[in-house]
């Protein structure tokens, strides 16, 4: 079984949740039935959740996806739920908070760009799907080969995290802003 | 000492109070003291006891609609702030950092100060027909600056607000200190 985390409120700013309902849908075109979506936040725009529900009802993949419909700290999450992947939505190469804590926290993590008009430049981890059919394939290969997966997730990580830390030259910048009339 | 005002309307768990918390640990490694100044809401949110435990300064108040009889003290500290941050803010702050774009009208006309930073937290894909909804007045100041934290933020707010902007716009990644 492959469980999949999303940490999202069900928001109108965060309204991409019909893409993992898609996610699921693909996969089982193509029999793979053993993957589970948890989206773990609070119910904040009930139409987005409805239609949430709707379209996986329509794509028969209602019994794979469950809601928390809470805010939720991820320590406090169930253990076999942290050791499921954490999907981050991005924009673009962009990789928010969320993901960044995700990985010092030490969790298996997923990254995918939700914005159909930018294509990412930077990132070439693995787990980083540039588009849905990206993230389709990557689960694809993960359902087949997740060992060999898990690791790949690993050492992308670490070279994630390197990206947030700060150069000689960003702190001097920051301390410009902090400070402009020093 | 240096010393900064960071401006926000939650401290809530999310990336704006994630970026203030790292601001925060830089200032102080820096010999910078910060003071946060959460607008508009009165609740205990994630951060609260964080900062606490860190001895960080943080301010609930609100800078407009000050009558508030039955709270005397919530009232006394709104019109406190009020008159230090319109009139003084240069004197006791080097800088002004406000988080979110989604915020800065919350200051316009009550914090004056010549180094304003605004930190833009979203991107326009998290907005209807991907537009942003910023009143165009918050980008008039030419001595303002915006903090883009992605370079698509550039973008896009050039594509959207090219014809109002007048202040300053750089681009600075988001980071652990």
């Amino acid at each position: 079984m492959i469980n999949i985390n999303v940490v999202a409120r069900i928001a109108d700013d965060k309204n991409f949740f019909l893409d993992l309902i898609y996610l699921l849908h693909k996969l089982k075109e193509e029999n793979i039935n053993d993957v589970e979506v948890l989206f773990i936040g609070a119910i904040q725009n009930y139409g987005i959740y409805e239609g949430v529900l709707n379209m996986a009802d329509l794509l028969s993949v209602s019994s794979q996806i469950s809601f928390t419909k809470a805010s939720i700290r991820v320590s406090e999450l169930p253990p076999d739920v942290q050791q499921g992947y954490f999907l981050h939505f991005c924009v673009g190469d962009f990789i928010g908070y969320s993901g960044m804590e995700s990985i010092q926290n030490g969790y298996k993590n997923i990254f995918y760009n939700a914005d159909r008009k930018v294509k990412p430049e930077a990132r070439k981890h693995t787990n980083f799907c540039e588009d849905i059919n990206a993230l389709v394939a990557f689960v694809k290969r993960l359902a087949k080969e997740q060992a060999i997966v898990d690791e790949e997730i690993n050492q992308n990580s670490l070279k994630i995290l390197d990206d947030f830390a700060l150069t000689a030259n960003d702190k001097s910048t920051l301390l410009s802003l902090l400070i402009p009339n020093k | 000492m240096g010393k900064i005002l960071i401006v926000n309307a939650s401290l809530g768990m999310g990336g704006a109070e994630k970026l203030i918390h790292e601001i925060t640990q830089f200032a102080k490694q820096n010999n910078i003291e910060p003071t946060i100044l959460i607008l508009d809401n009165y609740n205990r949110e994630y951060y609260d006891p964080i900062f606490e435990k860190e001895n960080i300064k943080v301010i609930h108040t609100r800078l407009d609609s000050f009558k508030h009889f039955r709270a005397p003290v919530k009232m006394f500290t709104s019109i406190y702030w009020a008159i230090k941050l319109k009139y003084f803010a240069e004197k006791y702050y080097d800088s002004i950092h406000i988080a979110g774009l989604y915020n800065v009208y919350r200051i316009l006309g009550k914090i004056e100060h010549p180094h304003r930073f605004f930190w833009h937290m979203n991107n326009s894909l998290q907005y209807t027909n991907r537009e942003y909804n910023f009143y165009g007045n918050i980008f008039d100041n030419p001595g303002d600056t915006i903090v883009c934290i992605n370079k698509y933020q550039l973008d896009e707010l050039q594509q959207e607000y090219s014809k109002v902007l007048k202040c300053k716009m750089l681009l600075f990644k988001i980071f652990v200190a």
